[in-house]
């Protein structure tokens, strides 16, 4: 028989469930289905930022102007680095699935702290930057919509360093046990969900930026 | 002004309409009590088991092979009756968490919209802090051993045994028990 995308052991790459008791297989389920609701949600938030920030594309009031203000070398970095943090996180699934010591998804796990880290620094340093430069969210509704947009983002970046760090220490004291495999694959999705909004603020924010 | 507090009283009598509705239930409770679970002869599963209903809501978890299960099974004789095998039944343990995260959300809202910020940190705070402590705990869970299940599911059938089925007529009087008399189709 032909392998079906429902077979327990491809729904969930990282957990192994087929090796696991039945009851934990349907847990990991609805648990990994619920979190995927969530994510849902939370594209519905950034959506109707997204929304927000198309209507205030001219509203500059006669302030700073998008194409002047970004730093483009410096948007091009943090796309890198968040890219690359997605790729880690892919190893931290894989050696989730193959590795045999927890040492492997904890190592690549500081791997993707690191890279989450350095583009959220850059992203704080632009976003100085922007304030030295009168580019203030009050200044505009333009500047009102990036700021929140962006700014969502990047709070939403931070929540997941915190989630790697606790992620790490969970690892240390349980090692990989069901329950923190499950956390590590909601972190997972939670991490490539964030590089995917990021795709379309780099692609609608500062290349939409650079046509003009 | 005066549209937010003609607002302000309907949404009031809406929440007093329902303290007067747990007040009346409450004090009529044992009149209007109906433990085998079906006061109206209903079509749903939701209906088919006691009232107030056990922890685990189902003692098996029942087979649907078509719509109106429960009112198909009365239909052929088919409901009340103890299942062939009863499995354990894996319950979450009781936990503060929930209560916690609930109260630290309201007070960091009520702290947002009132601009009370020592308020609203401290309640996102403990909010935050109940989801990560939450996250460390392990032994969440609790199993009810299949005897007893089937004790408990036994003795409701036998009050549903001896529980008088009740027409349309009477299903507001205190003979209603919550077993319906099934209606001819």
């Amino acid at each position: 028989m032909s392998a079906e995308i429902t077979d327990p052991e491809l729904l969930d790459a990282g957990l192994n469930v087929a090796r696991e008791p039945r009851e934990f297989r349907e847990h990991a389920e609805s648990d990994v289905l619920g979190f995927w609701v969530f994510l849902m949600s939370d594209a519905v938030i950034f959506a109707l930022l997204f929304s927000i920030y198309g209507t205030m594309g001219n509203a500059t009031a006669g302030g700073p102007v998008p194409q002047h203000e970004f730093k483009f070398h410096s948007a091009f970095w943090e796309t890198a680095l968040l890219l690359t943090s997605s790729f880690t996180y892919g190893m931290v699934s894989l050696s989730l699935k193959h590795a045999r010591h927890r040492i492997w998804p904890a190592l690549w796990l500081g791997v993707t702290f690191c890279l989450g880290a350095g583009f959220l620094i850059m992203e704080v340093h632009d976003f100085f930057t922007l304030f030295h430069d009168g580019a203030t969210p009050e200044r505009s509704g333009y500047f009102s919509s990036f700021f929140v947009l962006v700014g969502t983002h990047g709070c939403h970046v931070f929540s997941g360093l915190i989630w790697i760090v606790l992620m790490g220490i969970q690892i240390a004291v349980f090692g990989l046990d069901q329950r923190t495999r499950l956390n590590l694959i909601r972190l997972g999705l939670f991490w490539h969900f964030l590089d995917i909004i990021w795709v379309v603020i780099f692609s609608v924010v500062y290349l939409g930026a650079l046509i003009k | 002004m005066i549209i937010a507090l003609l607002g302000a009283l309907l949404i009031s009598a809406g929440l007093a309409a329902l303290f007067i509705q747990l007040w009346v239930s409450i004090k009529q409770r044992a009149t209007t009590r109906v433990p085998v679970g079906d006061p109206w002869d209903a079509r749903g599963l939701e209906w088919s088991i006691p009232a107030p209903p056990p922890e685990y809501n189902f003692a098996v978890l029942p087979q649907v092979g078509r719509r109106d299960a429960f009112y198909w099974r009365k239909q052929n004789n088919g409901a009340y009756k103890p299942a062939d095998h009863y499995r354990d039944i894996e319950v979450p343990k009781n936990s503060m968490c929930g209560v916690l995260v609930g109260l630290g959300a309201t007070a960091c809202f009520f702290g947002l919209v009132w601009h009370i910020w020592w308020l609203a940190f401290c309640g996102f705070a403990l909010t935050i802090g109940t989801i990560i402590t939450r996250s460390f705990m392990r032994d969440v869970v609790r199993i009810i051993p299949a005897a007893k299940v089937e004790a408990h599911d036994r003795r409701w059938l036998e009050t549903a045994a001896a529980a008088l089925p009740v027409p349309r007529q009477l299903e507001l009087t205190p003979e209603n028990e919550g077993l319906a008399r099934c209606q001819p189709k």
